[in-house]
């Protein structure tokens, strides 16, 4: 079955001219994309920064509905079950971090009590009542994670999740994701600029670059969605990638 | 170091001490009558507090301008909001904005006491309409500032408009709407004893008015102060706990 599926899709933005000011240029970002994602399948966007790649994931959650084209997202509208990890954590500030996952839990998720397990499950027991402002960016993270699968969602688009973190804390995360993904069953997108990081997550990777948007490789990942970011099965697949498709990495 | 912490509140005070005693002094000096003593003063205080009408005529004085803080601050805020939201409204209302910000209050209440007489409406209307220029341009730039990201969670997790409005939109205009009622509080009751000045028979602007007629200046001053004290009493115990409740976030 077909979760997410785009045909045709053309996006573009109005840019003011460099040298005249008065003056707007059209700038393509995606032109005549398209792609299937089937149910339970993770797929990964991986390309240089600007090309698109938000703007894309911005398209399918539903906030930018300024597009050309056909989308179709198998969401159950009105229980909420699509999710979105944001490249900023994008908590917000005035509501503790309880309150951030309560403001989008479903009537189903706080009858039982699912948004302080699942901060519990996310090593944010103690601070349920803090506000982002006095949270590690770390916790930070957590706390965007947990929002993300309160509502045990059947979609998840993640946007450089876990950018910007140690890399043990990113490992930490990382892990913790991947296992919710499985117990959820979710079909995801994950946009990111790690190559190994993609590779655990991912049933598919694809590489994309230039302006507008170009997939040049749509790669099968065949390893299951468990083994570390430093797992030698993890290892594998990334020699092998850099091995046999050395321009495309040079392209990112 | 504890030295240090109590330096500022000590030269507050000596700063208090200096006024009551260059004013003293003065009033020994300068002919009686006219200038009184800051005991005399007291004294009236006390006489107008028990036997004369201060505590009515503040009633009455603080009833019309809370009414008309109020009422400006609603309909500003709403106005406020709406011409931020659609452009159009915004370009054929700035100009109305822009004279009401230049109008004199005495010209709008002069007009207000000739076409509604010497009335409580037309003193309010003209209180209201003298303060809700600013609150309109607080409450509109307040609006344009409102961080988009913010958005793109109500987007993706449908809130409904309500959820959006008080979880998402309020927070952030908090801080202009209490810029509003500050200066709004600090603007309002200074204009409304000119105001019962000109043309009310009841308020401390109008007993303001009765003293200047008989020179009495020691319970002109008392009135004055008597107000300015209650004023600050409504600063420090309601609007500025109202403010740290609504900001309480930033800090901590
Ligand atoms: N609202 C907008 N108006 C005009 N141009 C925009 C707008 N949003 C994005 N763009 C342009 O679209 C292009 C793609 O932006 P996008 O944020 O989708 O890139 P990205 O692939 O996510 O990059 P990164 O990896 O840095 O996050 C950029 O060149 C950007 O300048
Ligand atoms: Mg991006």
């Amino acid at each position: 079955m077909i979760d997410i599926s785009i045909k045709n899709l053309n996006k573009s933005f109005l840019q003011p001219d460099s040298e005249n000011k008065h003056k707007y240029n059209i700038l393509q970002i995606i032109k005549d994309l398209n792609l299937n994602i089937k149910q339970n399948e993770v797929v990964s966007f991986v390309g240089p920064s600007g090309i698109g790649k938000s703007t894309l994931l911005n398209i399918l959650s539903g906030y930018d509905k300024q597009y050309k084209g056909d989308i179709s997202i198998n969401r159950e509208i009105n229980n909420k079950k699509l999710s979105f990890i944001f490249q900023a954590h994008n908590l917000l500030p005035w509501l503790t971090s309880i309150e951030n996952v309560k403001l989008i839990s479903n009537e189903e998720s706080l009858k039982n009590d699912s948004p302080s397990k699942i901060l519990n499950e996310l090593g944010l027991g103690d601070f349920l009542n803090s506000y982002p402002n006095n949270l590690s960016g770390g916790m930070k993270r957590r706390v965007s994670i947990a929002r993300a699968f309160v509502n045990e969602p059947n979609i998840l688009l993640m946007d450089e999740p876990f950018v910007s973190l140690e890399k043990p804390l990113a490992n930490e995360l990382r892990e913790k994701t991947i296992e919710l993904i499985n117990k959820n069953n979710v079909t995801a997108i994950l946009v990111t600029h790690d190559l190994r990081e993609a590779i655990m997550f991912s049933d598919r990777i694809i590489f994309c670059n230039e302006k507008p948007m170009k997939i040049l490789l749509d790669k099968e990942i065949n390893i299951k969605k468990s083994f570390s970011y430093d797992s030698d099965e993890v290892d594998e697949v990334y020699k092998n990638i850099t091995m046999n498709y050395p321009n495309i990495l040079k392209a990112m | 170091m504890k030295k240090i912490s109590y330096l500022p509140s000590l030269i507050r005070f000596s700063s208090f001490l200096s006024i009551f005693i260059i004013w003293t002094i003065l009033s020994i000096f300068v002919d009686h009558r006219l200038f009184a003593s800051p005991i005399d003063v007291v004294k009236d205080i006390n006489y107008h507090l028990f036997e004369g009408e201060l505590i009515s005529d503040t009633i009455i004085t603080l009833t019309r301008a809370g009414t008309s803080f109020f009422i400006a601050m609603f309909l500003g805020s709403i106005i406020g909001y709406l011409l931020a939201r659609y452009k159009n409204l915004d370009y054929f209302f700035d100009s109305w904005v822009i004279i009401g910000l230049n109008i004199p209050a005495i010209v709008l209440v002069i007009l207000f006491y000739i076409w509604l007489g010497l009335t409580e409406l037309a003193l309010v209307s003209a209180v209201v309409l003298n303060k809700m220029p600013i609150v309109i341009v607080n409450i509109r730039e307040g609006t344009r500032s409102l961080d988009k990201s913010y958005f793109h969670i109500s987007s993706v997790y449908q809130l409904t408009k309500l959820q959006t409005f008080t979880k998402i939109i309020l927070p952030q205009l908090y801080p202009y709407i209490m810029t509003s009622a500050r200066t709004g509080l600090s603007l309002i009751w200074k204009i409304v004893l000119v105001f019962e000045l000109l043309g009310r028979s009841s308020g401390i602007g109008f007993q303001i008015q009765v003293f200047f007629q008989f020179f009495d200046i020691s319970s002109l001053l008392a009135y004055s102060f008597f107000f300015i004290f209650i004023i600050l009493i409504i600063e420090n115990y309601i609007m500025i706990p109202i403010e740290n409740r609504a900001t309480h976030w930033r800090k901590q």
